[in-house]
């Protein structure tokens, strides 16, 4: 029995591990490559759909490896991105264990406001310590969240799927 | 001796003979093979192109089993000397561009004789969409480098400045980043302006100068290189060129917009420059 539980566990952090790392490579590796600009946060998008799955708990560790890959992504010390995504996966857990139903609709919700709440943390250094004007921060946030949403759309299976691996 | 000459092969010798004395004959009279020839390469020669068909096969294949081996080495030979020979090509143009790299190096060391200088590679760039960044494949345990070092291209051309320098690698932002600032010369004014990276045009690659003394004497494609002045960057290096010139919103003060002369999407390897003459 015990064996069976660490088995599960295991795969467990296999799948995740795998999944995460794949989304790491897309990120830091190949969007930049030909979608300058215009690069689709997946590991926010990963945090988010996978917390929204999962408990609080289970969706605060999800965050922070996610948010630590994303600072490593974003060529950032592992702080902003770190807390923030582990905030986020806590947030989501708790709401999908509770008030949210796991389906589609409620998945796009978290992962719209996972991408909106990171967009308002990446503009805001810019906005308030350097000056800039609103509006290109602005198009830069919502070309980020179009793209980021079409791609959470194409990772809602994926997601699911692991998340179902994960809750047997 | 009674089985040899026997009936039958008195006959057949006969025939043999005659056959022989017709062909011969005919030889002799025309030239040509004589009738019985001719009977017989008639009625032999489908087979005879049968046989032929069936040899050249055979040959074929007996050619091909013979020779498989010895066309496979062949073969696995000429693919390893193309692969050399490609491999050699790719070395050869690496090695070229690195000497001509290290030629314009050269120039530049012996130009700026007060540079120390540490070779990098640009391993990654930054896949945020708010800045413009990049790590380089340098850090605290590997080289000199320290936070605040300009990076240069080897031609002596501008890409950026140090960030963070981690144990290994180093970030670095880049000349159209929001945060970079530097002190710079135009070719034609004197006194300097500031050039600085712009949110809004860091999307379109390009940089703002400012503070312009006298933005009459300014025109496009004018060089901008640095002035030396607030001790991070040497003086003359290039920072680009002047893209065109507008008013602000209010209307008081000009500035221009400046295109780096790196090429930002191109470039892989870097020089930091970790020491260098300050200019008081």
């Amino acid at each position: 029995m015990l064996s069976k539980i660490r088995r599960e566990t295991v795969l467990d952090i296999v799948y995740n591990g795998i999944f995460l790392l794949v989304l790491y490579v897309l990120q830091a590796g190949v969007f930049p490559w030909f979608a300058e600009g215009a690069v689709p946060l997946l590991l926010v998008i990963a945090a988010a759909g996978l917390s929204h799955f999962t408990d609080s708990g289970r969706g605060a560790v999800l965050g922070l490896f996610c948010g630590i890959l994303c600072d490593v992504a974003l060529g950032r010390p592992t702080i902003i991105y770190t807390v923030t995504l582990s905030i986020i996966g806590l947030f989501l857990g708790y709401l999908g264990d509770t008030i949210l139903s796991r389906r589609f609709p409620s998945y796009l919700i978290c992962c719209l406001g996972a991408l909106v709440v990171v967009s308002f943390v990446q503009m805001f250094a810019l906005l308030f310590f350097e000056d800039v004007a609103i509006f290109p921060l602005l198009i830069t946030a919502v070309i980020q969240i179009v793209t980021s949403m079409v791609c959470a759309v194409l990772l809602y299976p994926v997601i699911k799927w692991i998340s179902r691996k994960s809750r047997r | 001796m009674k089985k040899l000459f026997s009936k039958k092969g008195i006959t057949a010798v006969i025939i043999a003979a005659i056959i022989a004395a017709i062909t011969g004959i005919s030889l002799i009279l025309n030239s040509n093979p004589g009738i019985v020839t001719n009977t017989v390469e008639t009625i032999l020669s489908p087979i005879k192109t049968v046989t032929a068909s069936i040899a050249s096969v055979c040959e074929k294949i007996y050619g091909y089993m013979n020779d498989f081996d010895r066309l496979l080495e062949t073969n696995a030979q000429l693919r390893a000397q193309l692969a050399g020979s490609s491999q050699e090509e790719r070395e050869f143009a690496e090695l070229e561009k690195e000497n001509e790299r290290l030629r314009e190096l050269l120039g530049l060391a012996q130009r700026n004789s007060d540079y120390e200088f540490e070779m990098a590679a640009i391993i990654n760039w930054s896949s945020s969409n708010w800045e413009s960044t990049f790590t380089i494949n340098k850090g605290s345990a590997n080289s000199a480098i320290e936070e605040g070092d300009c990076v240069i291209t080897s031609a002596g051309e501008v890409v950026g400045v140090v960030k963070t320098v981690s144990t290994v690698t180093s970030v670095c932002i880049s000349v159209v980043d929001s945060d970079f600032a530097v002190s710079v010369n135009l070719n034609k004014v004197t006194g300097s302006a500031s050039a600085k990276g712009d949110y809004a045009l860091m999307k379109d690659g390009l940089l703002m100068l400012d503070y312009i003394n006298d933005s009459n004497k300014v025109l496009p494609g004018d060089t901008v290189i640095t002035s030396g002045k607030g001790g991070v960057f040497p003086d003359g290096l290039l920072v680009g060129y002047i893209v065109e010139i507008s008013s602000d919103e209010t209307g008081l003060s000009d500035y221009a917009t400046v295109e780096p002369a790196a090429d930002l999407d191109n470039v892989m390897d870097v020089f930091v420059i970790t020491e260098f003459e300050i200019i008081e």
